[in-house]
């Protein structure tokens, strides 16, 4: 029998990592519709981490899979929190790179 | 001594009040079913029961744990089962996936061997976007087998589906109850509803009556008048063996 977290996991975090690589694109386009540069805004890590556990939330709902999770024991700050972990090391890399 | 109860519940949406004191039971070893028109709050009081909505007041026991704030994933883990009115299952998941998960979680039946029973061993590979209304109750009915639950509450699982697909749904509950989960079920298919049943509950007015057996409840006044319409003719249908 595994935990919720351990579920979750291995589904979640594949999709997390295309979610993130999403997000900060969006993030990066955004400074466009006001004329500026693309990436001219560099939000705060953390603030990605917890935009991607957000839009994680919707990610689940559009594929039509909360009954299904919640079936599974698995609640909604997991989920959460399995989106935004797989921010965390993005982010670490990508400030990395950045250096 | 039940083993879901949701007691005494209230609900009201804005000024529309649903539910005004309204009872929920589930018993270990039986089918109950729930009748009732439509917008009468059947749903609703499965939502309440199952977590997935919280009620204005009443409370949730699971066994000897009362929760004033059930949620749907923490009575999962006490063993409830919830089956929706609409899709259960992810449709970008593969079946054989989305049955691993719950195997992996609880640990109770293999996979393979619930798809068997529900009849979507040929589905496995498949996404549940491309299964007929049948195939997709029955692969649904496959992840509760997996789960083995103490409680199965399903909403409308016969809605939209073939007669045969009735008997098939019919048989899988009583195999569930027989193996001691405790199983309630709404909609209007009143024949294979009664076959179903051990136990009727009428939710009517906001509120909800123990009718009995499916002869009592053939038999009650204001149940046959105002549910079942005159033209009923009454208990005339035999129950299924167990699959």
């Amino acid at each position: 029998m595994r935990t919720p977290a351990r579920i979750a996991l291995p589904v979640i975090l594949p999709r997390a990592a295309v979610l993130w690589a999403l997000v900060r694109l969006v993030v990066a386009s955004l400074p466009l519709a006001t004329g500026s540069p693309f990436g001219s805004i560099s939000p705060s890590p953390i603030a990605i981490v917890l935009l991607c556990g957000l839009v994680g939330l919707v990610d689940v709902s559009v594929r039509g899979e909360r009954i299904l999770w919640a079936n599974l024991g698995v609640q909604r700050r997991v989920l959460y929190a399995a989106y935004a972990a797989a921010a965390v090391p993005a982010e670490c890399l990508l400030a990395l790179v950045h250096r | 001594m039940y083993t879901l109860v949701a007691d005494c519940v209230s609900k009201a949406f804005g000024e529309r009040r649903v539910l005004t004191s309204a009872s929920l039971r589930a018993k270990a070893g039986e089918v109950r079913a729930i009748f009732g028109r439509n917008g009468e709050g059947k749903s609703t009081l499965l939502k309440i029961a199952v977590g997935w909505l919280q009620p204005d007041s009443g409370v949730v026991r699971m066994g000897n744990v009362a929760f004033t704030r059930a949620s749907l994933p923490v009575l999962a883990r006490h063993g409830v089962f919830y089956l929706p009115d609409h899709e259960l299952l992810a449709p970008g998941l593969e079946l054989k996936r989305q049955l691993t998960l719950f195997e992996r979680r609880y640990g109770r039946r293999h996979h393979r061997e619930a798809a068997r029973l529900a009849r979507v061993e040929h589905l496995l590979d498949r996404r549940p976007g491309s299964f007929s209304g049948g195939e997709l109750r029955r692969a649904e009915v496959a992840l509760a087998i997996v789960r083995m639950p103490v409680v199965l509450v399903a909403d409308e699982p016969y809605r939209g589906l073939t007669p045969a697909d009735h008997e098939e749904l019919t048989g899988l509950f009583r195999a569930l109850a027989a193996e001691g989960c405790a199983v309630i079920v709404t909609g209007h298919e009143v024949p294979s509803l009664l076959a179903a049943a051990d136990h009727v509950t009428w939710c009517t007015n906001g509120t909800t009556y123990e009718l009995g057996t499916p002869a009592d409840a053939c038999e009650h006044d204001a149940f046959r008048r105002t549910y079942l319409g005159p033209s009923f003719e009454g208990l005339n249908v035999l129950r299924k063996p167990v699959a």
